[in-house]
C-alpha cells in the first residue's frame, strides 16, 4: 500500500511538473508523444481537425453504424493514444466538436504484469489529468476507469431435475464475456453516465458481457448470460467500484484496480473516460501486457508445443519422486 | 504461501496442495488405491479447473503408486505375474472405455454419466466389502476359530489357460483375472480413475487372493494405468499441470511410505473396513449432490 501511494505521490508530481501536457509520462503513453511528433496523413478530403494537429481517430470498440466520420482515421503508430470520433447529431456532440474541449492525460502505474510462480494478484494505479484550452466547466468532471482482460466464447449450462437427480439440462454460448473486466468511477454509473453513453462504449459490465444475434437455443438466454456475470463476480473476475476514482481540484485523478491471482494471460486494455454532464467528453486507452515469465512461461509453452516431451517429463520427475521417498525412508528405517 | 499454476492458470496455497497430498497418499499406502475417486472432487474444491484436475490426479497418482509398490515389493508383497495379466485386461478395456466415453459426449451428459456410475459401484463395492469383513469381525470377536477362509474350486479354476500364481499362492485360469483388468481399465476410462477401488475387493473376493499381497498388486497396475492417461491428457487435452503435481507428489509420495508402513500393524479386517467407510462416505457425497438442490444451477466452460 505504502509502496502504490509513492507511486500516486511521483505521478501527481510530475503531472504537476509539466503542466499536464503531452509529454507527460511518455513511458506510458508511449505512441502519445510520437503522435504528435508525426502528424498524420490526411486521409479523405479536409479531416475536421480537432486540436494540436491530431487527426480524429476511432476507437475499436465505437459501434460502427453511421457513427465513422469521412476522414476518421487510426494516428499511424498504433492506436494507444484515441480520441472520439466527430459523430454529428447524436446529443452532446456540439460538447465533443468544441475545439476548446477537455482532454484527459492518463498513465498506469505499470504497463506489464508477469506472472512469476509466486504471483498472488497486483495492483495497477491509474492517474492522471484533465486537460484544458479554456476554463473549467461548471460541475465537477466524472471519470470512469475500465480494464477488461482478453474476451472469449464461454458456454453456460443450467441444471434441472430429471428423474429426480440434477443433471445439466440447458446450455448456451454467450458469444463475448472478458475473461477479466474491473470499472471504478466518480460515482455509481447509472448517476455518471447516459444511458446511450454507456451502450455506445460498452462501460457497465452489463454491456461486456453480451450474446450476438438472436438466435438461441434456450428460451431465457438473459438469465444465461447474468448468470455469466455473477459467477465471476464471485471468482473477484468481474469487480465494480463505483467511487473509487478521486477527482483532485477537478483537474488530477487517481485509482487502483487490484488484478487477482486467477488472471489469465493475454492484453488487458485500460480506459479512461472523462465525462461531464453525462456525456463523454474523451478517453484514453491503453494496453497492460499480462504475461507469464521465467518457469511459468516454459512450462506452459513446452506443454504447448511439446506435448509428449512434457508428458513425459511429467511422468519422469513423477516416477524418480515415488523412487526417492522410497529410497529416503529405506534410509530412515536404519 | 500462494503459488500461481502455469496450465491450471489459478494461484493456490501451496501447503493446501502438500496436505492434499499427503492425505491421499496415506490412503494409497494404507489401502491400495490410487486415490483418484477423491483426488478430483478434492482438487475441484480447492479451485482448480476440472480437466486440469482429472489430468494432474492420474499423474500424481502413478507416483504414489510406484512410491507404494516399491514399499510393497521389498517385503514381497506384488504379485508382478498376476499384476501383467491384470494390465493386458485394463490396456484392453480402456480402449473401449475411451470409444464409449466419446460416444458420450457426443449425447452430452457426461458429467451425469460419471457421477452415477460412482454411485453405483462405490455404493455396490463399499456396501459389499463392509458387510464382509463386519461379518470376519464379529466372528473374531465372539472367539470363533478364525476359519481359514477355504478355497473355492469356483469357476476360476475350472477354465483353461491355467497358470501359476506363486506370490498369490493361487493356480488358477488366466481368463478371470484378465476380464476383472478389463472391467476396470473399461470403467477407469469413464469415470478418469485408477480404478484400484473395484479392483482391490475383485482380488480378494473373485480370484481370493490373499489381502496383503492385493495391495502392492493394484498398485501395480494402477501405476501402469495413470501413467498411460498422464501422457493422453498431455499430448491430447495439454491439461496435466507439472507444478501441481510437484506439490501434490512431495505430500503425496510421503504419505504413501508412511500409509505402507502403518497399513503393515492393522489387521486385514480393519483395512477392508476403512476402505469400505471411505468408498461409502465418497458414495453418499456423490449421490446427496446428484439428488439435493444445488446452490448455483449454471455452470461455465470454455466453449469449443
Amino acid at each position: 500500500m505504502r509502496r502504490g501511494r509513492a507511486v500516486i505521490a511521483a505521478g501527481l508530481c510530475a503531472l504537476l511538473a509539466l503542466g499536464a501536457s503531452w509529454a507527460v509520462a511518455p513511458a506510458a503513453l508511449g505512441q502519445g508523444a510520437a503522435d504528435d511528433a508525426t502528424p498524420p496523413a490526411p486521409s479523405g478530403s479536409g479531416a475536421p481537425r480537432t486540436m494540436q494537429g491530431e487527426a480524429p481517430s476511432a476507437p475499436p470498440g465505437a459501434p460502427a453504424g453511421g457513427r465513422e466520420t469521412p476522414g476518421a482515421t487510426v494516428a499511424p503508430g498504433g492506436g494507444e493514444v484515441l480520441v472520439l470520433p466527430e459523430g454529428r447529431g447524436a446529443p452532446g456532440e456540439d460538447a465533443r466538436s468544441d475545439p476548446d474541449r477537455e482532454r484527459v492525460v492518463a498513465a498506469l502505474s505499470h504497463n506489464q504484469v508477469s506472472i512469476t510462480t509466486t504471483y498472488a494478484g497486483s495492483e495497477i494505479f491509474v492517474f492522471g489529468a484533465i486537460k484544458r484550452n479554456a476554463p473549467a466547466r461548471t460541475g465537477e468532471p466524472d471519470v470512469i476507469v475500465t480494464i477488461s482482460g482478453p474476451s472469449a466464447p464461454v458456454t453456460v449450462r443450467r441444471k434441472a431435475r430429471m428423474f429426480g437427480v440434477w443433471a445439466n439440462n440447458a446450455s448456451t454460448v454467450v458469444d463475448a464475456a472478458p475473461s477479466f473486466y474491473a470499472v471504478a468511477s466518480t460515482g455509481p454509473l447509472r448517476d455518471v453516465l447516459s444511458a446511450t453513453e454507456n451502450l455506445r462504449h460498452r462501460i457497465a459490465l452489463d454491456s461486456q458481457v453480451r450474446t450476438i444475434g438472436a438466435a438461441s437455443d434456450v428460451a431465457d438466454p438473459d438469465a444465461f448470460r447474468e448468470a455469466v456475470i455473477r459467477l465471476r463476480r464471485a471468482q473477484g473476475l468481474y469487480v465494480e467500484a463505483p467511487i473509487e476514482v478521486e477527482v483532485i481540484e477537478s483537474t488530477l485523478f487517481t485509482t487502483h484496480v487490484a488484478l487477482p491471482a486467477n488472471i489469465v494471460e493475454g492484453d488487458y486494455v485500460a480506459r479512461v473516460f472523462l465525462v461531464h454532464d453525462r456525456q463523454v467528453i474523451d478517453l484514453h486507452e491503453t494496453v497492460v501486457g499480462v504475461r507469464k515469465v521465467g518457469l511459468e512461461r516454459w512450462l506452459f509453452a513446452l506443454s504447448r508445443e511439446a506435448p509428449l516431451q512434457y508428458g513425459l517429463l511429467a511422468l519422469i520427475v513423477a516416477l524418480a519422486m515415488g523412487w526417492g521417498a522410497s529410497e529416503v525412508f529405506r534410509l530412515m528405517r536404519r | 504461501m500462494l503459488i500461481y499454476l502455469p496450465i491450471a492458470e489459478v494461484s493456490v496455497n501451496a501447503f493446501v496442495l502438500l496436505g492434499l497430498g499427503g492425505l491421499i497418499g496415506l490412503l494409497s499406502g494404507l489401502f491400495g488405491v490410487g486415490g483418484g475417486f477423491l483426488m478430483t472432487p478434492l482438487l475441484m474444491l480447492v479451485g482448480i479447473p476440472p480437466a486440469v484436475a482429472v489430468a494432474t490426479g492420474a499423474n500424481q497418482i502413478c507416483a504414489a503408486s510406484f512410491s507404494g509398490v516399491l514399499a510393497h515389493w521389498r517385503r514381497g508383497a506384488v504379485d508382478f505375474r498376476m499384476g501383467g495379466v491384470l494390465l493386458a485386461g485394463g490396456v484392453a478395456g480402456s480402449f473401449v472405455g475411451v470409444e464409449i466415453f466419446e460416444l458420450l459426449t457426443a449425447l452430452g451428459q457426461v458429467e451425469l454419466m460419471v457421477s452415477l456410475t460412482y454411485v453405483l459401484f462405490l455404493g455396490v463395492v463399499g456396501g459389499l466389502m463392509l458387510i464382509e469383513s463386519l461379518g470376519a469381525m464379529i466372528r473374531a470377536r465372539r472367539g470363533t476359530a478364525p476359519k481359514r477362509r477355504q478355497r473355492r474350486r469356483g469357476w476360476a479354476h475350472k477354465l483353461p489357460l491355467k497358470m501359476r500364481f506363486r506370490a498369490s499362492n493361487l493356480y488358477i485360469s488366466v481368463i478371470p483375472p484378465f476380464l476383472i483388468g478389463a472391467l476396470v481399465g473399461l470403467l477407469s476410462a469413464i469415470m478418469g480413475v485408477g480404478g484400484g477401488f473395484i479392483m482391490v475387493p475383485a482380488m480378494i473376493y473373485m480370484l481370493g487372493m490373499p489381502t496383503a499381497v492385493v495391495v502392492g498388486t493394484s498398485l501395480f497396475q494402477i501405476m501402469f494405468v495413470t501413467g498411460v492417461t498422464t501422457l493422453l491428457h498431455a499430448t491430447q487435452t495439454f491439461t496435466v499441470d507439472i507444478a501441481l503435481a510437484l506439490l501434490l507428489l512431495v505430500g503425496g509420495v510421503t504419505g504413501a511410505q508412511v500409509g505402507a508402513r502403518f497399513g503393515m500393524k492393522l489387521k486385514a479386517e480393519q483395512l477392508r473396513i476403512g476402505l469400505a467407510l471411505m468408498v461409502l462416505a465418497v458414495c453418499l457425497k456423490i449421490a446427496f449432490d446428484l439428488v439435493a438442490t444445488p446452490a448455483e444451477l449454471y455452470s461455465l466452460a470454455a466453449a469449443p
